[in-house]
C-alpha cells in the first residue's frame, strides 16, 4: 500500500461527534496507521470541553499514531 | 391502518399520554418538545438544534446543553434506527423532553421486539449498576472492540447517554402484543450539574 507524503499531518477538529461516528473515525485512524504509522494527528476542541478532549486521548490509546492536542482559547 | 396496528398505536399513544401527564401534574414540568409519530431525519436535526437555541437562550451552561445535545443525538438515532415497526411498518415512537428549575427530563418511546427485551434489560442493568468510572471503563471495551450492528449502530448509545447525564436511566417495557413491546427510557440532565 502508498504511504503518505512525508510529514503528513491529519487535523482534526469537531464540535460534536455521535457515538456511532465515534467509531466510524477510529476506524479511519486504524485505516492510516496500517497505512503509515508516521501520520500526525493534530486534535483540536474547543476549551473547556473535556469530553471532546477525551475523545482524542482514547483515540490516542487505542491506536498507534502521534497525538498533538490542540485546546481552543477564545 | 390494519386493526392490529391500530392497537399497537393505541397502547404506545397511551404510554406516551401518560408519560406527558405526568410531567405535566405530578412533577409540575413544563413540558418543552413532545411529538409521537415517525422520526425522519430531519425531523431529528430539527427538535436537536432548536433544544440547543432554547437552552442557551434559557441560560443553561454551555456545557449541559452539549451534555442534552449528546443524550438527544443518540436516543433520537436510536428510536429512528432501532425502533421496530408494526405490521403496517409503523414505528409509533416517542419523545418527551420536560423542564423545571433543577432538570430536565427526557424520555424517548419506542417499540421493541418481546425476544430483544432480556438483553436490551441487561444491558441497561448493568449500565446502572456501575459507577462513573466503570461505565468509562465499559465504553473504552466496547470502543476498543468496536462492534458495529448492521443498522449503523455502535453498541455506544446507552453508554454514552449514561455518561453524559450522570444519572441513572429509568427505564420501562410495557407489553403490546406477542412480539411487540413498548419501550420507554428517561434521561435525567441536571442544570446545574456543570
Amino acid at each position: 500500500m502508498n504511504r503518505f507524503p512525508a510529514s503528513s499531518v491529519l487535523e482534526l477538529e469537531f464540535d460534536y461527534i455521535s457515538s456511532s461516528s465515534v467509531i466510524a473515525i477510529l476506524e479511519m485512524l486504524k485505516m492510516i496507521e496500517e497505512t503509515d504509522k508516521s501520520v500526525k494527528v493534530i486534535w483540536t476542541y474547543e476549551a473547556g470541553d473535556d469530553d471532546l478532549m477525551n475523545v482524542g486521548m482514547n483515540y490516542k490509546k487505542l491506536c498507534g499514531l502521534e497525538f498533538e492536542f490542540n485546546e481552543l482559547t477564545e | 391502518m390494519s386493526s392490529s396496528s391500530n392497537k399497537v398505536q393505541e397502547i404506545c399513544n397511551s404510554r406516551y399520554q401518560e408519560i406527558y401527564g405526568n410531567y405535566n401534574s405530578k412533577s409540575q414540568k413544563k413540558i418543552l418538545v413532545s411529538h409521537f409519530g415517525d422520526f425522519t431525519q430531519d425531523l431529528v436535526n430539527s427538535i436537536s438544534n432548536g433544544v440547543e437555541e432554547g437552552m442557551l437562550e434559557a441560560g443553561d451552561k454551555k456545557g449541559t446543553v452539549k451534555r442534552m445535545f449528546s443524550i438527544l443525538v443518540e436516543g433520537l438515532q436510536n428510536v429512528r434506527l432501532h425502533g421496530e415497526k408494526d405490521e403496517d411498518g409503523q414505528q409509533h415512537s416517542f419523545l418527551v423532553i420536560a423542564v423545571d428549575e433543577s432538570e430536565y427530563l427526557v424520555t424517548f418511546g419506542n417499540l421493541l421486539l418481546n425476544s430483544n427485551r432480556a438483553i436490551m434489560d441487561e444491558r441497561l442493568k448493568q449500565i446502572n449498576g456501575y459507577d462513573e468510572a466503570q461505565v468509562k471503563a465499559l465504553y473504552m471495551e466496547v470502543l476498543t472492540n468496536g462492534i458495529i450492528s448492521t443498522k449503523g449502530g455502535a453498541g455506544l448509545g446507552f453508554i454514552t447517554m449514561a455518561m453524559k447525564s450522570k444519572n441513572k436511566l429509568n427505564y420501562t417495557f410495557e407489553e403490546v402484543n406477542d412480539k411487540l413491546c413498548c419501550f420507554t427510557c428517561e434521561v435525567k440532565v441536571d442544570r446545574n450539574g456543570g
